[in-house]
């Protein structure tokens, strides 16, 4: 992926689409957006790859092959904040753009720059990126607390979709109800009153989803047999 | 060094509240952290482990390979394995690569890895691979690790959890850090007390027992169980209990090291995450990768070849970024105390006995007699004979074992162009039982079920299916006598060869995923 600053003359003409052409079937999540998210689709943990880092992200289907709610319509409408800003980034003070992204055309979509000002679209897509950025340190704070309480753990899920087997997900981590029971009294308050309670509630919730994921794969699934 | 009192009542119960540990390198370090963490609840009723270090005899630092143990053992002793990378200047072990031992030829080498063969709990794919001309080695055929190896890769990624594996893995490590790594943690987390004193005599007392030992620097240190962790010098057990040395050069040759740290021309060469092993006129070389350097050896036997044969040999083999190394000599005696726990004292580590380093077996038998001790410390006096006992004969049996599976690598070369290795096949050079074994071998292939089912067993029947497959030798198999396995076969070869494709595309390069531990650290869970 290449990234180049962006740039009122250099980007004049470019065009910014709204909704993404193809959307991927997990997409990372900051925790601003749990609430809106958990009723929707499975939030689940996974690792950076190249950092081994957490993070949480929004399960939109099973595997990049098995679409489930992959479209906006099937998401009531719940479009993640990554997916609002795919191809832009921060880089200091800056926005840079990954110019291969298809979000970017000089024919359709919406221009991102108007006699050099930069447009509403644009503005919209700033303000993305400053939610993400404040964001991103508070999940951070989040998952560094379940960390040290020692509340993550491995995920085992697995869906009976018919030949070749069973479908098994790795890699998916979740909060430990066991973990989460064992707490000690201050330590589960802290967590009420910091608020970090709730969005481990709302991720406990989200996981109510994932049959929906596996009845939506299984139709798809039966149909192209 | 000793003498003897009498002022202890044998007739009142003894408990053993104060274990004393003498000598501050791998053994010391590694045994206090293993019975620390075990016994940590009993500590908090009164037990002390103390650790005491001579302020002037600098350590040897044993052994630079390790076995799979070592994760469990880190990890019990609630050590952070990125910690360990960072500090120990560690790198990955996937087993070894035996170059040249079998007919001496260029392209003669195998792997002995560190994974199971597939399926190998259930099925035992030898005298199918036998049966059968793959074309492909033993150790490919049934398991990835070795292609794995010969890619460079690591056996895991930064995704996966400490301790946690795509395939199985041991360490390779820098000795001298990784004794003051488990210092620092001993005695910051497990509440190990750290004493700087020479002990100048060992007090004994009517029974034999040692009492205390008198320090040049911190007095009288009494204990109520000794471990002499004190390396060669065996300071309590040989030198104040006068326990006999039982050599075995007899059976492995070997008796001196010649040891060069080679740096890497680049920061960025790759790191073999394999020990790699060539076989020489009269012994091996070893050449072990860390992130820094690479350690590399000869050793040989000074019966069958000149000090300055060996440099010569070793420096053929480190080439040019060896032009202003200086090897640094090691006496090898190989062989072990004709009893490893007298009275109140067990020996640990160096002053227990060694063995040449092929196979790595001295940090594996120093985690293993700490673990003996830590889950069978007694609780008084009364009963540690009994406890003593039984350690030895599990201590005895397990260096038997590493003695007959290091001389089987000798045994089944076909090297013949030194009097080392026509010696080293010599039937009497052997045990009995190693002699016996490879006449069974010749009509049924060890597997999971049949010698190897002792808890006490130190290698698996599958290092012994590696070696001898991986050596050339040959199993008689009756074909029609596996055809109701044959189809589970057929699927556990393929599935290996799966797994293999998959884990060669899916692994980082062995450095790269050294450099991601030092900068981000591998997740907890």
């Amino acid at each position: 992926m290449t990234q180049v600053l962006l740039d009122p003359t250099a980007h004049a003409r470019l065009r910014y689409v709204q909704r993404p052409r193809s959307e991927p079937h997990f997409v990372p999540l900051i925790t601003a957006e749990f609430i809106a998210a958990a009723a929707i689709c499975p939030i689940v943990l996974t690792k950076d790859a190249r950092t081994g880092a957490f993070y949480p992200g929004a399960l939109l289907g099973l595997t990049p092959e098995q679409g489930a709610l992959q479209d906006m319509a099937a998401r009531g409408g719940f479009l993640p904040l990554h997916l609002q800003r795919e191809g832009c980034f921060i880089t200091g003070p800056r926005i840079a753009i990954d110019p291969d992204c298809p979000r970017f055309s000089e024919e359709e979509g919406e221009p991102l720059f108007d006699q050099q000002q930069p447009t509403v679209c644009l503005r919209r897509i700033q303000q993305v990126l400053r939610q993400l950025q404040a964001g991103a340190l508070h999940t951070r704070a989040w998952l560094n607390t379940l960390l040290e309480l020692q509340l993550i753990e491995a995920m085992a899920i697995s869906f009976d979709l018919g030949e070749p087997g069973p479908l098994e997900l790795q890699g998916l981590y979740c909060v430990s109800q066991d973990a989460l029971q064992a707490l000690q009294d201050d330590q589960a308050l802290s967590l009420w009153r910091t608020g970090a309670m709730a969005l481990v509630f709302a991720m406990q919730v989200s996981l109510g989803r994932l049959p929906v994921l596996g009845q939506l794969a299984h139709a798809r699934h039966a149909r192209a047999c | 060094m000793r003498a003897r009192v009498k002022n202890r009542d044998v007739n009142m119960v003894q408990p053993i509240n104060k274990v004393v540990i003498v000598g501050g390198g791998t053994a010391g370090w590694l045994t206090a952290g293993i019975i620390a963490a075990r016994q940590r609840h009993r500590m908090a009723s009164g037990l002390s482990v103390t650790l005491v270090e001579s302020p002037n005899t600098p350590i040897i630092g044993v052994g630079e390979g390790t076995w799979p143990t070592l994760r469990s053992t880190l990890s019990g002793m609630g050590v952070s394995e990125t910690e360990f990378f960072r500090q120990c200047h560690a790198a990955f072990k996937q087993g070894a690569r035996f170059a040249r031992w079998t007919t001496g030829r260029a392209n003669d080498a195998y792997y002995h890895p560190l994974v199971l063969p597939q399926e190998f709990m259930r099925l035992n794919l030898a005298p199918h691979w036998l049966s059968q001309d793959q074309g492909l080695s033993f150790c490919d055929a049934v398991c990835p690790q070795g292609r794995v190896c010969d890619d460079g890769l690591a056996p895991k990624t930064i995704a996966t959890a400490e301790y946690q594996c795509h395939m199985n893995y041991a360490y390779h490590l820098d000795a001298g850090r990784f004794a003051d790594f488990l210092r620092r943690h001993c005695c910051e987390r497990l509440g190990v007390q750290h004493m700087l004193a020479d002990v100048q005599q060992v007090q004994l007392d009517e029974r034999g027992d040692i009492q205390c030992l008198r320090t040049e620097q911190a007095g009288e240190i009494s204990g109520d169980l000794f471990i002499d962790c004190t390396g060669f010098k065996a300071l309590l057990i040989g030198e104040a209990l006068g326990v006999e040395f039982d050599s075995c050069q007899d059976t492995l040759f070997c008796d001196t090291a010649l040891a060069v740290q080679v740096p890497y021309e680049n920061e960025q060469d790759p790191i073999a995450s394999q020990t790699i092993s060539t076989a020489q006129s009269a012994g091996w070389i070893w050449d072990i990768g860390l992130p820094t350097r690479r350690g590399v050896g000869h050793v040989f036997s000074s019966r069958h070849i000149s000090d300055e044969q060996a440099e010569h040999e070793l420096m053929a083999y480190v080439g040019p970024a060896g032009r202003h190394l200086t090897p640094r000599r090691i006496a090898i005696n190989s062989g072990h105390r004709r009893t490893f726990w007298k009275g109140n004292c067990v020996a640990v580590g160096l002053s227990g006995g060694f063995l040449e380093p092929l196979e790595a077996s001295a940090i594996v038998l120093i985690e293993l007699s700490a673990k003996l001790i830590a889950e069978q410390l007694p609780v008084c006096r009364e009963v540690m004979d009994i406890v003593a006992a039984r350690f030895n004969t599990s201590t005895h049996y397990r260096w038997g074992r590493i003695i007959d599976f290091l001389k089987l690598h000798y045994a089944l070369s076909q090297r013949d162009d030194t009097t080392f290795w026509r010696e080293n096949r010599l039937p009497e050079t052997m045990s009995e039982r190693l002699r016996e074994l490879l006449q069974l071998w010749r009509h049924q292939s060890p597997w999971y079920h049949d010698e190897f089912d002792r808890v006490e067993e130190v290698f698996p029947a599958a290092s012994y299916q590696y070696v001898l497959y991986g050596m050339g030798f040959r199993t008689q198999v009756q074909g029609a006598w596996l055809a109701g396995e044959t189809l589970r076969a057929r699927r556990a070869f393929q599935e290996n060869q799966r797994l293999t494709d998959r884990l060669r595309v899916g692994l980082p390069s062995h450095r790269q995923l050294i450099d991601q531990i030092i900068e981000h650290g591998l997740p907890a869970v």
